[in-house]
């Protein structure tokens, strides 16, 4: 899962980037409004971390401004204003969910994770396709009602190409989706990573086109 | 009790008194002019009985102007000489041993009696006049007033009730706009009423007390808010590290660093609070108990020391045009924190390569002006510089290091030694302050 966090405070932003690693997340990061923004819409991110109070361009501008472009990310906002006034300019303004600082981290974690279900999965904590079966919770992939030990970046590429299902994925996209754009990766670790996924999954679960990419037909 | 039932009660009372005192003064006066005619009355009867009647002896029994009367004549030897068939008076004997003339009223079963004792000029006839019930006209006026103070009590109250109604209406109306005014809508104001009286000036200097009311709760709210905002950051950053650092075990370093981060943190935290106090710890009416002999100049040069690293990181140059040895009684504190804030955002708003100028002089008044050549302040932003937390970039720029507190502690020293700022600032062409004390 990809996620981008703007906050300009370089402290919290630190632990924030490193709790959402630890977990498997992708992260990137910006420190300031108009940087931020630019990233949101040149990338495709599942969830938005986006703080209120930011240099050049504050939260609300620019989650309105996304929205206006028709970027529906799903977000959540952390704001220091805890007041109900501000949540409520803050979730009318377009942003999904508010959090107000200082904020547990793992209820932010289940925060993201609760909007990344409802935006793949409608909500609910498992998805099923033919004998796959996975849940988004704890994340466990069982086949054949047997449990599949993947790893993240398995993980990862196996939501990715199921919330794309029926649609080719291209490597690009791929690239963008699992590493963080200042990570280089060399091709190959696409295809070994599908080769993994078909060896522990099943051949048939993975449709591949030589020069257009993958896919998952339900 | 209610303003309009406590006019009354005044009101009632006061009338009541006045109403009162008004009718004694007028049963007083009559019954003495009543009394007095009666007395020449009297006086003219006896005479007439002594001149005219006595002479003829048996005509005092029948003369028409003594009916009502009782009279009887006696001689020097108080001998009867004639009498009235009704005359029939036990004090005559006693009466007849006065030496002069009186007149005397009295009540005696219920009636009013008026004896009167005339004694002749050559003294040789004594003459008794004794009248039955004086006049009842007087009883009924008594009888009149005691009806009647009640009931022009009663209708005054009455009256002044309704008056009282018609005067407390406006009242009534702004204790009922003032129902509607709370801590949230601080902003309505009381429609002026169209007569310029009173109750218009009332309700005017209420609309303009709710309006500084607004701005304090307006200003305090956004202090609250601010205080808040600067304590929640560090807050945030100190609950997260601790909860990722605490997720797993991990190598010492990583430890360190974490608790490094929280040490910082803390002492940010910290430095605001001790901020905060000094600009609440000091009044106007203490500030004087801790002024001691300051040499400015000499915390001038300490204060600059302490800023060389700072320079040299910026390469900016700190000229001192003017520096006089000046000794004032002040807070030594108070007055190191006015040359540290503005030293401080002085470096802090002054892009590299540039100077600042520093002057210390006494020139009638003390002043310390500090130039810089740094972004500069737009004219409109002025006025609220020295609000505390108010930082010119609303996004609470982190790029510059500060809380907004640094103006407003230097504006509230200043203002506790009883001096002034002058601030003159251009876009991009840089910012000059002068303090004076």
């Amino acid at each position: 899962m990809k996620i981008l966090i703007i906050e300009d405070d370089k402290h919290i932003l630190s632990f924030l980037t490193r709790g959402f690693e630890e977990d498997g997340y992708i992260v990137d990061s910006a420190t300031d409004g108009v940087e931020g923004e630019y990233m949101a819409l040149i990338h495709n991110y599942d969830v938005i971390i986006l703080d209120w109070m930011l240099p050049s361009k504050d939260g609300l501008e620019i989650i309105k401004s996304l929205r206006q472009k028709s970027i529906s990310t799903p977000t959540i906002m952390l704001s220091a204003k805890g007041d109900t006034r501000d949540k409520i300019s803050g979730l009318k303004s377009g942003v999904d969910d508010y959090l107000p600082k200082p904020f547990s981290f793992e209820e932010l974690l289940a925060r993201v994770e609760a909007l990344y279900r409802r935006n793949i999965s409608k909500g609910g904590t498992s998805i099923a396709i033919g004998d796959i079966s996975i849940d988004t919770n704890s994340k466990i992939v069982t086949h054949d009602n047997e449990v599949v030990t993947l790893t993240a970046k398995e993980y990862e590429l196996l939501l990715f190409l199921l919330k794309h299902k029926n649609s080719m994925v291209s490597n690009a996209m791929i690239e963008e989706q699992l590493w963080n754009h200042q990570e280089y990766i060399n091709s190959n670790v696409i295809q070994v990573t599908i080769y993994n996924l078909r060896k522990k999954l099943g051949k048939e679960l993975i449709k591949s086109s030589r020069g257009l990419g993958y896919k998952i037909e339900a | 009790m209610k303003l309009k039932n406590r006019v009354l009660w005044w009101f009632g009372g006061v009338t009541f008194l006045l109403l009162t005192l008004f009718s004694f003064a007028f049963y007083y006066f009559l019954n003495q002019s009543i009394n007095s005619a009666l007395q020449t009355k009297s006086q003219k009867i006896a005479q007439y009985v002594r001149l005219e009647l006595l002479p003829k002896r048996q005509a005092i029994l029948s003369d028409a102007t003594l009916s009502g009367y009782q009279v009887a004549v006696y001689d020097r030897q108080a001998t009867l000489v004639s009498k009235t068939a009704n005359y029939n008076f036990e004090k005559s004997r006693e009466y007849l041993n006065k030496k002069e003339s009186f007149f005397i009223f009295y009540e005696h079963n219920d009636h009013d009696f008026v004896d009167i004792l005339y004694i002749d000029k050559d003294k040789y006839y004594v003459i008794f006049v004794y009248e039955k019930q004086i006049d009842n006209k007087i009883d009924a006026f008594e009888d009149t007033l005691l009806v009647l103070v009640p009931m022009l009590l009663l209708l005054l109250l009455v009256l002044a009730s309704k008056m009282a109604d018609k005067i407390l209406l406006p009242i009534q109306q702004l204790r009922e706009a003032t129902q509607d005014i709370s801590l949230n809508n601080m902003n309505k104001t009381i429609t002026l009423p169209k007569e310029d009286d009173e109750i218009k000036a009332l309700v005017h200097s209420f609309n303009s007390m709710t309006k500084r009311l607004s701005d304090g709760v307006e200003r305090l709210d956004r202090f609250n808010s601010d205080v808040s905002h600067e304590l929640k950051t560090p807050l945030t950053v100190i609950k997260g590290e601790v909860e990722i650092t605490l997720r797993k075990p991990r190598e010492p370093q990583v430890y360190q660093k974490s608790m490094q981060v929280i040490l910082n943190q803390s002492e940010q935290m910290e430095q605001m609070v001790t901020q905060l106090l000094l600009l609440t710890k000091y009044t106007k009416e203490n500030i004087h108990l801790s002024f001691e002999p300051c040499s400015l100049d000499g915390i001038l040069i300490a204060t600059i020391d302490k800023f060389e690293t700072a320079l040299q990181e910026k390469n900016l140059k700190l000229h001192i045009n003017k520096l006089e040895p000046i000794t004032i009684e002040a807070n030594p504190i108070l007055i190191e924190s006015i040359f540290v804030n503005l030293i401080d955002n002085a470096i802090k708003y002054t892009p590299i390569h540039r100077n600042i100028y520093i002057s210390l002089y006494q020139k009638e008044k003390v002043h310390f002006i500090i130039k810089d050549e740094g972004v500069g302040i737009d004219a409109k932003q002025l006025s609220k510089l020295t609000d505390r937390f108010y930082r010119v970039d609303t996004s609470r720029n982190k790029k510059i290091k500060g809380f907004g507190l640094g103006l407003s502690i230097v504006s509230n020293a200043v203002m506790l030694h009883g001096g002034d700022i002058k601030i003159n600032s251009a876009l991009e062409k840089g910012t000059t302050i002068d303090i004076i004390l």
